[in-house]
């Protein structure tokens, strides 16, 4: 079986038990000083804990400290949950969204906790991704099988708050039928064959631009948009995360509370020792070190890999094979930009456009040689980011000596 | 509880470089067995007498340089089996050795081993002892007290010093399954054919290389047998001698001395096929693939410029 397929299953959502308590990261934002809570406090379901961070549960703050997660260190508030859901009154529901302007709309949808980009100007052309992008993940079709007649309103939703004059919903080959009766006559439809990576956005994307090379592209995942419609029909919070998670004793699709730790999922008797606990893709996602690491509203899987599954990457030798270079969907030489990072030439690396590379980890699942080709080339961008800065520093230096 | 941690990606295709050239040696295996069984035990104590010098040069080499020993790998045998393959079965045990050792030396360990050699070491020490000592390679003398069933004389010595009345009698059926006198291997056409379509299949070679090669060779032999036919050969005719085979599907795809970009793959098979047809008709060797090769491998980093620009979209999520 071609493990790089992208997974059909009819599965149906299981509604997770609820959590006793949450953790809730503020992720991206700095400082606990502008908190506006204490700790002891009752929280009611989405009140303003930070501008730009919202609690998905009613119940009591029991601490404010800080926890580790896989790209950094950020402040966490757990919070007790209470039996009984309160929502806050200032989420009101908005049926006919067309009665307010689409600033309004945004701000409304936001403070429902949707987390949907500021900067909407400059749009033209919107997809929607309704193809799960990585192999096991089986979130993204479970909820255009279930959300299917909600679909077109949906568009008109985006259209509507963007003024983007297209939108485009992406689809798996298998999905047609489906896909052609919910688009109407509102949107264009895209497929996608069922192979990973061409699920992947930048993909998508990189499609789009090949037949019209001028759209100005945005896209919005299936399960964000269903959010929105939810929101300003129910007038409540988005709280919930749809979860596909792939343990050994089976594969579900929960409906998870949003901030609930995994090991609340993932119960501890379904491990064993040097297990891998994968959140996302199991070709991009972060290896999990902390049973506490919350579910935020970007994760779509959670992956438990056995210990007999986990390959070690090595750095052997390059042989030259050029398999890497035949799999990189962005047409990256990876073969030389891995060894130009192997020895430290990052400016080399720079000229063979390692920016462009989307970290699908293709080159590296396909090497015969075992080498880690996802970490150099990470490294390298990181190198040029940092390179670039002191260039940075360094002209604005010589340039206010020179003013003096 | 103990979890692993690892940078992403977390799944491998579990292939590696021993597998590679594991499925490269077994389609290497017909020819092997259609050549001992041709020759019997000369053409064996040539193979190994390679494989064995192979492995054990690339031993002493790497302990020499403090290197780790890879022959696990398998690129030594594979090495060794190859340059047998292109001997004439008669070669003396001494020139084996020589040429074997030269091909892991010369041809790949001083350039940094597996995947740095610029040209193909196989290649290299036949060239190396074919060009220092070229009275061992009279392909006609090699089959001296056999009793073939076939035409003993090597088509293309034949070809370049009688000219194309004399290849007359070669039937194309007869060489295609290698009744024709060549190298020990690399006479056995359709069995090398078999060989190169299972690693094709199974995706260990690309098809770009073998299929503008032969494109190249016929392309090329066709220009002058359209020409002229009384005086040039059928291109059919040249793409199933000598080592036309063996090189289109096992010593062009090297992996380390060919292009990694399709153009530019294509470009080198054409360039591989071509220059056989220009050195068999001009050169003073009756085939010219070997060289051909051994050109085209010179201009591989120029052949790896042919690449297009990496598209670079910044997207922007809502």
């Amino acid at each position: 079986m071609d493990q790089l397929a992208l997974n059909r299953n009819d599965l149906q959502i299981i509604e997770a038990p609820e959590p006793k308590e949450v953790i809730l990261p503020l992720k991206g934002l700095e400082g606990r000083d502008k908190l506006r809570i204490k700790i002891g406090q009752r929280l009611i379901t989405g009140q303003v804990l930070y501008p730009g961070l919202y609690s998905s549960v009613t119940g009591i703050v029991k601490s404010i400290d800080s926890m580790s997660f896989p790209d950094d260190d950020y402040t966490v508030i757990r919070v007790e949950v209470a039996d009984e859901d309160e929502f806050d009154e200032a989420i009101k529901a908005e049926p006919d969204f067309q009665g307010k302007t689409p600033a309004e709309l945004l701000e409304l949808l936001n403070r429902a906790n949707l987390g949907i980009s500021e900067d909407l100007a400059d749009i033209d052309t919107v997809f929607v991704t309704a193809v799960d992008p990585d192999p096991l993940s089986l979130v993204y079709q479970q909820v255009l099988k279930e959300f299917k007649a909600e679909l077109s309103e949906g568009f008109k939703l985006i259209k509507y708050l963007t003024s983007a004059k297209r939108v485009i919903l992406a689809i798996s080959e298998e999905a047609k039928e489906l896909g052609s009766a919910a688009i109407g006559d509102v949107a264009d439809l895209m497929l996608v064959k069922s192979q990973y990576p061409n699920g992947l956005p930048e993909l998508l994307a990189q499609r789009i631009a090949e037949q019209d090379s001028s759209a100005k592209l945005a896209f919005i995942k299936i399960e964000k948009l269903i959010s929105a419609l939810t929101i300003l029909k129910e007038g409540k919070p988005a709280i919930y995360k749809l979860v596909t998670v792939n343990t050994k004793s089976g594969v579900n699709n929960y409906r998870v509370r949003l901030g609930t730790p995994i090991k609340e999922i993932i119960k501890e008797d379904e491990l064993n020792n040097n297990d891998k606990i994968i959140i996302g893709s199991p070709l991009r996602g972060a290896a999990c070190f902390n049973l506490e690491t919350p579910v935020t509203a970007d994760i779509d899987l959670i992956y438990v890999q056995d210990t007999d599954e986990v390959y070690n990457y090595q750095n052997l030798q390059c042989i030259n094979c050029g398999k890497c270079v035949k799999v990189c969907p962005v047409n990256l030489e990876v073969n030389l930009i891995c060894r130009y990072a192997e020895f430290a030439l990052f400016e080399r690396c720079a000229e063979l456009d390692v920016n462009a590379c989307i970290e699908c980890g293709l080159c590296a699942y396909y090497c015969p040689s075992g080498r880690a080709l996802v970490q150099f080339i990470r490294l390298a961008k990181d190198e040029i980011k940092q390179q670039n800065i002191e260039q940075l520093l360094v002209t604005t230096e010589n340039s206010t000596e020179e003013d003096q | 509880m103990k979890l692993i941690v690892s940078s992403p990606p977390h799944w491998h295709a579990k292939i590696d470089v021993a597998k590679i050239h594991l499925h490269l040696i077994i389609a290497l295996i017909p020819a092997v067995l259609f050549s001992v069984y041709t020759y019997g035990i000369h053409s064996a104590r040539v193979i190994a007498l390679a494989v064995a010098t192979a492995v054990i040069s690339e031993i002493l080499i790497r302990r020499l340089l403090k290197k780790p020993v890879t022959i696990d790998d398998g690129s030594a045998i594979l090495i060794g089996l190859l340059f047998a393959m292109i001997m004439p079965t008669s070669t003396p045990y001494w020139l084996v050795v020589i040429g074997t050792f030269l091909s892991i030396f010369i041809g790949r360990e001083i350039f940094g081993g597996l995947g740095c050699n610029p040209m193909n070491p196989v290649i290299v020490g036949w060239a190396i002892t074919r060009i220092s000592w070229p009275n061992y390679f009279n392909l006609d003398l090699a089959s001296v007290g056999y009793n073939l069933d076939f035409n003993y004389r090597y088509p293309l010595a034949l070809l370049k010093s009688g000219g194309v009345d004399q290849i007359a009698d070669f039937a194309l059926i007869d060489l295609l399954l290698g009744k024709q006198v060549g190298g020990l291997g690399s006479a056995a056409a359709i069995f090398l054919v078999i060989g190169g379509v299972y690693i094709l299949y199974r995706g260990f070679i690309t098809w770009e290389i073998p299929l503008s090669f032969t494109v190249g060779v016929l392309a090329m032999a066709s220009i002058f047998w359209l020409t002229d036919s009384s005086q040039y050969a059928n291109p059919v005719f040249h793409l199933l001698t000598g080592n036309v085979i063996i090189g289109i599907f096992f010593l062009a795809t090297d992996f380390s001395s060919s292009p990694f970009n399709r153009w530019g793959m294509i470009v080198f098979g054409l360039g591989c096929g071509i220059l056989t047809i220009i050195l068999r008709i001009w050169s003073i060797y009756p085939d010219g693939v070997l060289f051909a090769i051994l050109i085209m491998n010179l201009f591989t980093p120029l052949l790896d410029k042919i690449h297009k620009k990496p598209l670079h979209l910044e997207i922007k999520e809502l």
